[in-house]
């Protein structure tokens, strides 16, 4: 009886996240519509366009609730009956509280910010928890541990705010960026430990893995956006290109290449909205490839990688064996999914952190997925909304920058997963599960958001 | 001055700016793009041909669902399951080689399509009626391109002798019937598996119509035919002396039973399957032109049939001796064919040259009927010119009519076929025979190989028979 509630569920979290979207779109057609004046000769009084985005952020928080209690009591569920695990339940309870808590926290510490992007980001973290709950037959400790990097991203966000305060000029601090990303860039290089083929993992102190690039990523945006702030010709250019090259350069040398690979498109994007030259991304992009072109034969995995992504059929059982079970996991069920606990994603290889779109997809159905990459789209769109509305192009730069960073992140690891692109072992911002990465994503919208907020001040 | 002007310089850089970040949005909407529709054409056309790849484990059926039925192509009930999860074949050992079986592992269209056959449509009304009448839920049925009844003829006339039938639809690669003995019955196989693992002798487990591997003898004087038409100039005014022998390097070669079968031309050389005419042909062209007719035809290439299978070998190049190409224009020499493939060759030379894919599986029917993944024919590719195979049907007539064929011969219908006697290592000769009727019109294609018969005589009854009811039944 229960697995017929399952399966009709399918259709409850398609429509959860399709209204979401909705919801978003009409979001975005308020914001957008012209300030209407009041008309009296229409007995209908007409919402105001504030009236309107509340009624969709609302809405959006609604769904994200009712996704979340849905979601917790099918896993919840002891098969063969309607009784219930009561452990499963109450970390259900605790995280329904922490999603009520961090909707509350943001309108209070960030008033007037964007609660779209707030909404968006806290739908994707609670697909990642319930995820990660699912799988918890198989990984028991991850969906606590999850919880935990939320709260403590969360409690990094609330504090950005109050810290750029105290540093008023953030933007004329290239130097120590720099040489502060330097530093945590050797550090793997000296005391790192390998996993899945690149050194980037550090453990200051056993159990307590900690990547060193996550946190370069903010020096990182933070020195291009001060270092290209002012219209330069191409001498002035050749310190920030050196210096990012060399981020870069130490990235590859720790063989964390997708994280160079990030790093560098990232780059190339600031470089682009501060210069607008195309021949000069045009030349940086093709000295990538060819850079790529030698680390493919330096590299014994980039080359298998790159094996596994032309036929990983012909390599089923070594190089194939992660892509093809990812595409077994997205393929078998098809548009609406297996439904929530009936599918086998603790097949997948990796599938907390790399894997977990083909988990997400295997279950929830190919139209849930698609509604996922839906909401990256939209948190994308409000990164570069955010970036369009700075007066200064310092901000504008640090906008684009973090977005950036998140948007190839996004799309590495999913077109890895779904065999557009090869793979390269990057978490998928927000769902995957990872200390590091969850923390810096969430801060990364926390800086978005005091972005946008320090403009409509100004 | 100097500070306004700064200020000036910065708000015309942030305006400027605006237009590149638009540009950068619209490029990651791309990306998106793009990964939304690889995703979407990945799960609406590729997924169906990956996930039933056997290292696939999801879909093994849940603990209250019943497996599908497996009908014949008329709707007839082959294999289903009992409430009580017993599978059972209602033909016993008859579609053994096609179906296969569930338990011990699986094999056969059993393997193959376990994915349809678990896969319940319709899942939430399905499981509505289990809770209020007690009717568990059923995996989609698959429904097979052989008819019972010439699957049945196929093996009764088989009767028990060591060999493979296979029976095609030269126009679409349907399989119509394949049969192969030893056999087993997949009723039993719990009392009969030790012994049927044991049993190397005989290993009733493979299916030698996809699996077994025979020297062709001269069925394979098709494609030595079609090589001469394609790499011999002057092939059609070309002929040669048999006197029941011949000598090449000093190496001899005979015609069988050493009979001398005068001045003979291409027709009349396949019709009377004169050995030297063949090596005479050969040693003309040469062994790569031999070679290029194998690649043409789909040797030494795997076949994703649906059923466990292995590709023919030819193994003759270019540096060939002479004692290995006149072997090897006469079918004996080191090349080796599954009957399958010679099916799959002669229902090429009936369909204009054009090969299909063979296939075992029409379509899945869901709990309320309606066909779901539908198999549609496909083309490998042309293995011979329309011309070439126009000739190739002329002397497979002829090799009816006039030739060695003759008791293939059907009164109103006229048959195009070759026969073959292999010599082997393990025995008495195997006896084969391929066949397709009618020639101007092709309905049905057939290769038979009976193991160590002496001689094709007793295939070409058997061929006769099939094909007549075909033919009847059509």
């Amino acid at each position: 009886m229960f697995d017929i509630l399952v399966l009709i569920s399918r259709y409850f979290f398609v429509a959860y996240i399709l209204i979401f979207l909705l919801q978003g779109a009409l979001y975005i057609r308020a914001e957008r519509s012209p300030p209407s004046t009041p008309d009296e000769s229409t007995r209908k009084r007409r919402l105001t366009i504030e009236e309107r985005m509340s009624g969709a952020v609302s809405s959006q928080r609604g769904l994200l609730v009712a996704m979340h209690v849905h979601a917790y009591l099918i896993i919840a569920n002891i098969p063969g009956s309607f009784s219930f695990d009561a452990q499963i339940l109450t970390m259900g309870a605790t995280a329904l509280g922490f999603h009520l808590a961090a909707m509350v926290a943001v309108d209070l510490v960030y008033k007037n910010s964007c609660r779209l992007l707030w909404n968006c980001m806290q739908f994707l973290l609670a697909v990642g928890l319930i995820m990660l709950q699912r799988l918890g037959t198989t990984f028991p400790a991850l969906p606590q541990l999850q919880l935990t990097w939320f709260v403590a991203g969360f409690a990094a966000v609330l504090v950005i705010p109050l810290a750029l305060r105290v540093i008023p000029h953030s933007e004329k601090l290239e130097l120590a960026y720099l040489g502060a990303s330097g530093v945590l860039l050797f550090i793997p290089l000296v005391w790192g430990t390998e996993v899945y083929g690149a050194r980037r993992v550090w453990e200051p102190v056993e159990g307590v893995s900690f990547q060193p690039s996550e946190l370069v990523k903010f020096l990182f945006v933070f020195y291009l956006a001060s270092a290209l702030r002012t219209r330069k010709g191409i001498r002035g250019l050749v310190a920030p290109g050196a210096a990012a090259a060399a981020m870069v350069l130490l990235l590859v040398l720790a063989v964390d290449l997708g994280g160079a690979l990030i790093f560098f498109m990232t780059f190339m994007i600031m470089l682009y909205i501060s210069t607008g030259n195309v021949l000069l991304v045009g030349s940086g992009l093709a000295a990538v490839s060819a850079a790529s072109v030698a680390a493919y034969q330096l590299f014994a995995h980039l080359r298998r990688r790159v094996v596994a992504w032309l036929d990983p059929f012909a390599h089923i059982d070594n190089e194939g064996f992660q892509i093809v079970h990812a595409l077994f996991a997205i393929g078998t069920f098809g548009l609406l999914g297996s439904g929530l606990t009936r599918g086998a994603p603790e097949r997948i290889p990796v599938v907390v952190s790399d894997f977990i779109f083909a988990a997400i997809a295997e279950e929830f159905g190919a139209i849930f997925a698609i509604g996922l990459i839906g909401i990256y789209i939209l948190v994308f769109y409000r990164g570069c909304h955010i970036a369009l509305r700075c007066a200064k192009p310092y901000y504008a730069l640090l906008a684009a920058g973090f977005t950036g960073l998140l948007a190839f992140q996004t799309f590495m690891i999913l077109g890895g997963v779904t065999r557009l692109i090869p793979l390269t072992g990057v978490t998928l911002p927000f769902v995957s599960y990872g200390g590091s990465s969850i923390v810096v994503s969430v801060m990364m919208i926390g800086i978005l958001q005091w972005v946008y907020l320090y403009n409509r001040a100004n | 001055m100097d500070d306004e002007k700064k200020f000036t310089d910065t708000v015309n850089h942030a305006l400027k700016m605006r237009a590149n970040i638009r540009h950068v949005f619209w490029l990651y909407f791309v990306m998106f793009a793009m990964l939304v529709g690889n995703i979407a054409h990945f799960v609406l056309i590729e997924a169906g041909a990956v996930v039933v790849n056997p290292f696939n484990h999801r879909v093994t059926g849940d603990s209250d669902a019943l497996r599908g039925d497996i009908l014949d192509s008329g709707g007839s009930l082959l294999a289903f399951t009992e409430p009580t999860e017993e599978r059972v074949y209602t033909l016993d050992r008859d579609f053994v080689h096609i179906i296969g079986y569930d338990g011990f592992g699986r094999s056969g269209v059993e393997s193959r399509h376990n994915l349809a056959l678990t896969t319940i449509s319709w899942e939430i009304s399905q499981r509505a009626n289990y809770l209020l009448t007690g009717r568990p839920p059923r995996g989609n049925s698959v429904v097979l391109t052989a008819d019972y009844r010439l699957q049945r003829l196929a093996v009764s006339e088989l009767n028990r002798s060591r060999g493979a039938v296979v029976v095609m639809e030269p126009s679409t690669g349907k399989v119509l019937a394949m049969a192969s003995y030893p056999d087993f019955d997949p009723n039993t196989l719990a009392a009969d598996w030790s012994a049927l693992i044991a049993d190397d002798q005989n290993s009733p487990l493979l299916n030698r119509a996809a699996q077994g591997l025979y020297p062709p003898g001269s069925v394979f004087k098709i494609l030595t035919a079609a090589a001469a038409y394609h790499h011999m100039e002057g092939y059609a005014d070309f002929t040669h002396e048999c006197t029941g022998e011949a000598f090449f390097d000093g190496i001899r070669i005979q015609c069988y039973n050493a009979t001398a079968h005068g001045t003979v031309d291409l027709a009349r050389a396949f019709a009377v399957s004169c050995n030297t005419y063949f090596a005479t042909v050969a040693m003309e062209m040469g062994p790569e032109s031999l070679a290029e007719i194998a690649e043409r035809t789909w040797f030494n290439t795997g076949l994703d049939f649906e059923l466990a299978s292995v590709s023919s070998s030819f193994v003759m190049d270019g540096l060939a001796h002479t004692g290995e190409i006149i072997q090897t224009s006469i079918g004996q020499g080191r090349t080796l064919v599954t009957p399958l493939h010679m099916a799959m060759i002669t229902s090429a030379v009936a369909n204009g040259g054009i090969m299909m894919q063979p296939y075992v599986v029409d379509h899945a029917l869901t709990s309320i009927g309606r066909v779901t993944g539908k198999n549609m024919p496909r083309a490998l590719g042309r293995a011979f010119d329309i011309s070439e195979a126009a000739l190739l049907t002329d002397i497979m007539v002829e090799a009816v009519e006039n030739g060695s064929a003759w008791p293939a011969r059907i009164d109103g219908v006229s048959v195009a076929a070759k026969t073959g006697t292999a010599q082997n290592a393990a025995g008495d000769d195997h006896g084969w025979f391929v066949a397709f009727a009618p020639a101007e019109n092709p309905q049905v294609a057939v290769a038979i190989v009976l193991e160590h018969s002496g001689g094709p005589r007793r295939a070409m009854q058997m061929t006769r028979n099939i094909i007549q009811h075909v033919l009847n039944t059509n």
